[in-house]
């Protein structure tokens, strides 16, 4: 059995290229996945776990949305044109990709990472995989040396679909996404307009 | 009185007169002015900002950026290291910069964290300001339970309301330095533009460094080394930007073009000279004489001023002008077969004329309120004194051979002839018609001038580098506007709060879209008075606050506020300029922060895309010690209002000339004589007018050089008489002489040099062309 830091010895090769390109196009191939995740932002200095419940989306070209339902609730919708917040009280925050480069390559990056572009991802990232049987895991390294201070890798694992991201940040501490009730479409029809509302209402 | 001089007695007195100049001068400062803030108004307000813009202008105006393309990222970054290699310990440069440090985003987090009681972003201020303590818990709860957040929530129990990464957010990801398209990549600054990936390497000029152009300059390295990576990649995209690529361009070429114009007009000087006195002495004197003169107008002016612009050399051409009119006249009357002394009494009356009105003019411009303009006048009034005083005093005792010798006067004696048709019978007539028609002409040219200086016009860019300028502007996005304010105070803390009330004025404009953004140093370093009330407003928050804090720190597993409430007992120490502070914070500090200024402290505030409703003077307005400053618009006007006193002030300068040469000769003479050089100043300024050239600075100095010249001419014809071959050879050589110096320069592709050049070309062939009229 692998586990999520042992795929930092198993830099792609030649012949796990293909399975990793496989399985991110896999994730590519729909329209829009969304599901429910739960978060578990572990502090080794204080020895505490920070989890917090929700709803995502990940809608191919559109961006991807998180809304935090527990224990208080918030928005983010990460696309190619920003970043918008929106915390509990409804205050809406945002910044767009156009006027902060930072954001723009920040928003890029992460919905690489989730719509499964290979080309983005490796352009960020030292790419990591390795399969055992079903189960499937990549290891990503930030190249910007500076990134790795805040960012220092991800872990992505999943079998038909990505179940688990751990983000470790430059301290050691770890923040575990794990996915869950994914619904893939192939096609989906929605205003992007109206997915805080459509999300919040659920 | 003069004439009676004797040989030693004259020598003795130009001993003494340059011994005294030149030992004044070996004793004083040597020091040359380059930029243009010494010519800024002296009006009261500019007099208080004028030294810290200065300061400023200096710290900015070192700072250089190459961009180094290629469709491959690797390459470009390889060639900015390369580059980078080379001049990282070059003396030239005070430092270069390429990689960035990785730890740059660690080092603020701790900065940011260890003043957050202090340092606050707007959002918090605001929040404290309206005991809004709760907006404050909502935007840590989304940063420690939101998806994707960066916070570093390490530090939670000394900081729950994360204040640290809330100004974390503002100095870093909103930041408006923050809005180019560079991104760091693998260490290094680049950005992609048209399918080319740009690396910034960027270097700051050693204060040694000079602006103006030569071999062993920094900037010619940095091209020769740019050149050979150009050779061995020719796919290389060079960007070069910043103020220095312009100076060192602008002087370079410069330089190299005035080289070969006078190259070519000293060759054609001396065919000249040697063609008509066959003989290399005279013309080894007249050089003599001009270096002489030089030197004393130079050791004069560091003497009393202590130091000497730029500019004062360009006007002080008129030394060299009138000093080899004075040589000519000299060794022209002395071929006639004359001995020193003889010459000397001949010439005296026409030479001490010549000399008193000229001086006239220049005295007159002694009395402008403008430093530059003094300046320039007493170092031409020195150097005419010197050169007089050679002719005067020294060239009469020169071992002359007495031999009279054959002068070629065929084409004086067509001038003569040319104009006696005019001076004649009917041709009388035809002399006022001309005259007439010439005024008629003059007065539309006049009409249409347009007297002002815009230093925009005076420059044109290469296509390079103007290409260069455009890419990086749009790469780096910073949108620095040309109008921004200089905030003065008695103290550090007095500068600071002023700038607070003009933030907050520009914090509203904001709102307006008026402009995106500013940079101020009181937001890196708020007053004492902001960061103690800060303070004073979160521990009051927190006081009032007791139960909803408690409820909050639960909501987030801390069971006890105890490290929390104890270090916000501990008042913070308070940020000043002087704090150490995380690199980009320094950087930034370094540029807006001017300090301490003849016991006065100042920095400055800059406005980021503004709009063109933007009005910086209504911004200002009110706020003492605030000052709206558009550097360019300053040293346009003050060029201009420098132009126009000085005509003013040669205007009343010729008035005194009339009432001078009235005394001297006849009212209508006097006119005639000084008709030619106040025609054909007119007739140069119309055609300028005609032309819809700017009438600027530099023609206005061609305009004093025509009539510090050009009535020389017409008192010689007056003195000399115009059927006089020997006079009317004399002054041809003279008006030859200058048209070549002078009037080549027309021709340089420097607008300055060209508009000089062409005031003066204009203005002397016209009073040439009027000048034999003077004579009944």
């Amino acid at each position: 059995m692998i586990t999520g830091a042992a795929v930092f010895d198993h830099p792609v090769k030649m012949e796990s290229q293909k399975e990793l390109t496989g399985f991110l196009s896999e994730m590519a191939s729909y329209e829009m996945i969304e599901g429910n995740f739960k978060q578990t932002k572990t502090i080794k200095k204080l020895n505490r776990d920070f989890v917090s419940t929700g709803k995502f989306i990940i809608w191919n070209g559109v961006g991807i949305f998180w809304m935090t339902q527990k224990p208080f609730e918030s928005f983010l919708q990460v696309n190619d044109k920003g970043i918008v917040q929106i915390d509990a009280k409804g205050n809406k925050k945002e910044i767009s990709t156009k006027e902060n480069p930072v954001f723009a390559e920040f928003s890029k990056t992460i919905q690489s990472v989730f719509s499964g572009n290979a080309k983005e991802v490796e352009k960020n990232f030292d790419v990591y995989f390795e399969k055992s049987g079903k189960n499937m895991i990549i290891g990503l390294v930030p190249r910007e040396a500076a990134v790795r201070t805040v960012i220092a890798n991800l872990v992505m694992e999943g079998s038909k679909n990505l179940e688990k991201i751990t983000i470790t940040d430059g301290d050691g501490n770890p923040v575990v996404y794990e996915f869950s009730n994914h619904v893939l479409h192939k096609e989906f029809k929605m205003d992007p307009l109206y997915i805080y509302e459509n999300m919040k209402g659920k | 009185m003069v004439a009676s001089i004797g040989k030693k007695t004259g020598i003795a007195i130009w001993v003494a007169l340059h011994a005294i100049l030149f030992v004044f001068g070996i004793l004083s400062p040597w020091k040359v002015e380059t930029d243009l803030y010494s010519v800024l108004p002296d009006s009261s307000e500019f007099k208080n900002v004028s030294e810290a813009e200065k300061a400023l202008s200096v710290r900015t105006m070192r700072n250089v950026s190459v961009l180094l393309g290629h469709e491959s990222f690797d390459e470009a970054r390889h060639f900015a290291e390369t580059l980078d290699s080379i001049f990282k310990n070059d003396e030239g440069f005070e430092e270069t910069r390429l990689h960035i440090d990785a730890n740059a985003m660690a080092e603020m987090r701790e900065f940011l964290f260890e003043n957050r009681y202090a340092l606050q972003s707007p959002t918090v201020q605001k929040a404290l300001e309206n005991k809004d303590l709760p907006s404050l818990q909502n935007a840590a709860l989304q940063k420690i339970y939101g998806a994707f957040s960066i916070a570093d929530l390490n530090n939670l129990e000394s900081d729950p309301l994360l204040l640290a990464e809330q100004s974390f957010d503002y100095f870093t990801l909103e930041s408006p330095l923050m809005g180019g398209r560079f991104s760091l990549r693998e260490g290094v600054l680049a950005a992609t533009d048209s399918n080319i990936t740009y690396v910034m390497w960027s270097a700051v000029l050693s204060p040694k460094t000079s602006a103006m152009a030569n071999d062993g300059h920094v900037l010619n390295r940095l091209y020769k080394a740019l050149d050979s990576m150009k050779t061995a990649m020719p796919e290389l995209q060079i960007a070069k930007s910043g103020v220095p690529f312009h100076s060192f361009e602008s002087s370079r070429n410069a330089q190299g073009e005035i080289a070969w114009i006078s190259g070519i007009s000293i060759v054609l000087i001396l065919v000249l000279l040697l063609t008509v006195y066959r003989s290399p002495f005279p013309i080894l004197c007249t050089v003599s004489s001009i270096g002489v003169a030089a030197c004393a107008a130079l050791a004069c002016t560091w003497t009393i001023f202590h130091s000497i612009h730029i500019f004062t050399f360009v006007f002080g051409t008129s030394v060299i002008g009138v000093s080899i009119d004075y040589a000519i006249h000299f060794f022209t009357e002395w071929k006639k077969g004359c001995s020193g002394l003889e010459v000397r009494r001949l010439i005296l009356k026409g030479l001490l004329l010549g000399f008193m009105t000229t001086e006239l003019s220049y005295i007159a411009l002694t009395f402008a309120d403008f430093p530059l303009l003094k300046q320039m006048a007493v170092f031409s009034i020195a150097g005419l004194a010197s050169s007089f005083a050679t002719i005067l005093f020294l060239f009469p005792c020169l071992p002359l051979n007495k031999n009279k010798v054959e002068l070629p006067t065929l084409i004086p004696e067509k001038f003569i002839s040319l104009y006696n048709v005019f001076m004649t019978g009917a041709g009388k007539k035809s002399q006022n018609v001309v005259i007439a028609i010439l005024l008629l002409a003059i007065f539309p040219g006049l009409y249409l001038l347009n007297i002002e200086t815009d230093m925009r016009t005076l420059y044109t860019m290469s296509d390079e580098l103007k290409a260069s300028e455009v890419l990086s502007a749009r790469l780096n996005n910073l949108g620095i506007s040309a109008n921004y304010f200089i905030v003065e105070g008695e103290s550090i803390e007095a500068v600071l709060q002023s700038e607070e009330r003009l933030v907050e004025r520009l914090n509203a404009a904001k709102q307006d879209s008026l402009l995106k953004n500013y940079l101020a140093t009181s937001s890196i370093v708020p007053s004492q008075n902001t960061q103690g009330k800060n303070y004073e407003r979160l521990q009051g928050a927190i006081r009032e606050s007791s139960v909803s804090m408690q409820q909050y720190l639960e909501s987030i597993g801390i069971a006890s506020d105890s490290v929390f409430q104890n270090s916000l007992a501990v008042k913070p120490s308070f940020l000043t300029v002087e704090s150490n502070l995380p690199q980009s914070l320094k950087s930034l500090l370094n540029m807006l922060w001017i300090g301490e200024v003849n016991g006065k402290f100042y920095s400055a505030v800059l406005p980021l895309h503004v709009s063109k409703d933007f009005d910086i003077h209504d911004l200002a307005g009110n706020i003492p010690q605030v000052y709206a400053v558009n550097k360019m618009e300053n040293i346009n006007d003050t060029l201009t209002r420098l132009s126009r006193v000085a005509l003013l002030l040669v205007a009343i300068a010729y008035a005194v000339v009339l009432i001078i040469l009235v005394c001297v000769y006849k009212f209508k003479t006097a006119v005639r004589i000084i008709r030619a050089p106040v025609l054909a100043c007119l007739f140069l300024a119309a055609v300028f007018g005609y032309l819809g050239i700017q009438f600027n600075f530099f023609a206005i100095v061609g305009i004093i050089l025509t009539l510090g010249i050009g009535i020389d001419y017409a008192l010689f014809f007056k003195e000399g008489g115009r059927n006089n071959l020997t006079t009317t050879l004399a002054v041809m050589l003279s008006a030859a002489t200058t048209v070549i110096s002078f009037g080549s320069l027309a021709f340089s592709s420097f607008t300055p040099v060209a508009t000089f050049g062409l005031a003066t070309l204009l203005g002397i062939v016209c009073c040439f062309m009027l000048s034999p009229l003077s004579r009944d």
